[in-house]
């Protein structure tokens, strides 16, 4: 019980400071980079929140538009806005880069993943021309008519397993 | 009498593993690092980095000749036996868990597994946070004692039953108030 407190505590402590994962609810302010930053104990970090108080007020904004942008699949123009974002200091450039690497993972196509990664039993090979994005697009929309709804989840995680063990062997 | 053959030092292990990881990321030297890897687990099966390292490592390899299943088994095999050797850490737990989601396709095998690394995580992350905010508490600076009350803040709300993070948030506040950085 005491796990389950503390990983469900965790886990609305990083979405309200700008940390969760969720795609619809993904947001990464500075704010909440240093917070992390800050409890991780990283030199100077806990400081420098404070000082950063215009910029968080700013790059919050900006920040969840260009979230807001990659959750619904506009990727070009989530682009340019991360950009001139980037350049502007509205956004951190580890933020910026997180954003670039999202954009990346979400419109990997299922046919991208390595060739073993390919081999696992029922791979579902119609799905070989379709990113990550349309494919999580199909399991939320319930679209059955391409792939199976347990075709669909295997592709999902098909792809997110490649993109963490190609971080993981870096 | 047959002599024991002498196990490998410390440094001769790291030295290894350093070689093995050359090359890290380049794709076209995936199949040597995989070579040299392989030798190193056979010579050291207790060596849990090797072993957890060349599990994922497999898993983006596309081998020659190698038969699909065949090597699954083998990635399936190396993650397990990181998994005991470690005495169940929650890297090699969670990265079996991916593997048994992902390759062999079963939820449910995993769950578990991905609940053992979160308990274990969490434990290593009380350890850390109540040590982390000992030590700002001891410097008792003013910037190091802010960081104790940021910090305290965000554990309390994580692990409000654990009497160490308890403990270290009283004394990091008691050492704010009497240091003037907290009202009373």
């Amino acid at each position: 019980m005491r796990t389950w407190k503390a990983l469900l505590a965790i886990s609305a402590l990083l979405s309200a400071t700008g940390c969760g994962h969720a795609e619809a609810v993904r947001r990464e302010e500075p704010e909440a980079g240093l917070r992390v930053e800050c409890a991780r104990g990283d030199e100077g970090a806990c400081g420098a929140e404070e000082s950063r108080e215009e910029t968080r007020s700013k790059g919050g904004t900006v920040s969840a538009r260009i979230w807001a942008l990659i959750a619904q699949g506009q990727f070009a123009e989530a682009q340019v806005l991360i950009a001139e974002s980037a350049a502007a200091g509205l956004i951190t450039q580890q933020t910026a880069a997180r954003m670039g690497e999202r954009i990346t993972l979400l419109t990997t196509r299922l046919g991208q993943v390595p060739a073993t990664l390919q081999r696992v039993k029922d791979f579902p090979s119609q799905l070989r021309e379709h990113s990550l994005f349309q494919i999580k697009q199909m399991l939320e929309n319930k679209d059955f008519t391409l792939a199976t709804q347990a075709q669909l989840k295997l592709a999902e995680k098909l792809i997110e397993q490649q993109e963490r063990l190609m971080e993981k062997v870096q | 009498m047959t002599k024991t053959p002498l196990h490998p030092t410390v440094e001769e292990l790291l030295e290894k593993l350093r070689e093995a990881r050359e090359g890290r990321g380049v794709e076209s030297l995936r199949l040597e690092q995989v070579r040299r890897y392989r030798e190193l687990v056979a010579e050291s099966p207790t060596f849990t980095p090797a072993l957890l390292e060349l599990g994922r490592l497999l898993q983006l390899t596309d081998e020659p000749g190698v038969e699909t299943e065949k090597a699954f088994v083998e990635i399936q095999r190396l993650l397990e036996q990181a998994v005991e050797v470690s005495g169940r850490a929650a890297a090699p737990v969670v990265e079996l868990g991916y593997f048994l989601d992902t390759i062999r396709n079963s939820s449910e095998k995993a769950t578990p597994l991905y609940e053992e690394g979160a308990r274990k995580t969490l434990e290593t992350l009380e350890d850390a946070w109540a040590g982390l905010m000992r030590a700002w508490v001891h410097e008792r600076t003013k910037e190091s004692l802010k960081k104790a009350l940021e910090l305290s803040e965000l554990a309390e709300k994580v692990f409000p039953d654990s009497g160490r993070i308890q403990g270290v948030v009283h004394d990091a506040r008691n050492t704010a108030i009497h240091d003037g950085l907290l009202k009373p």
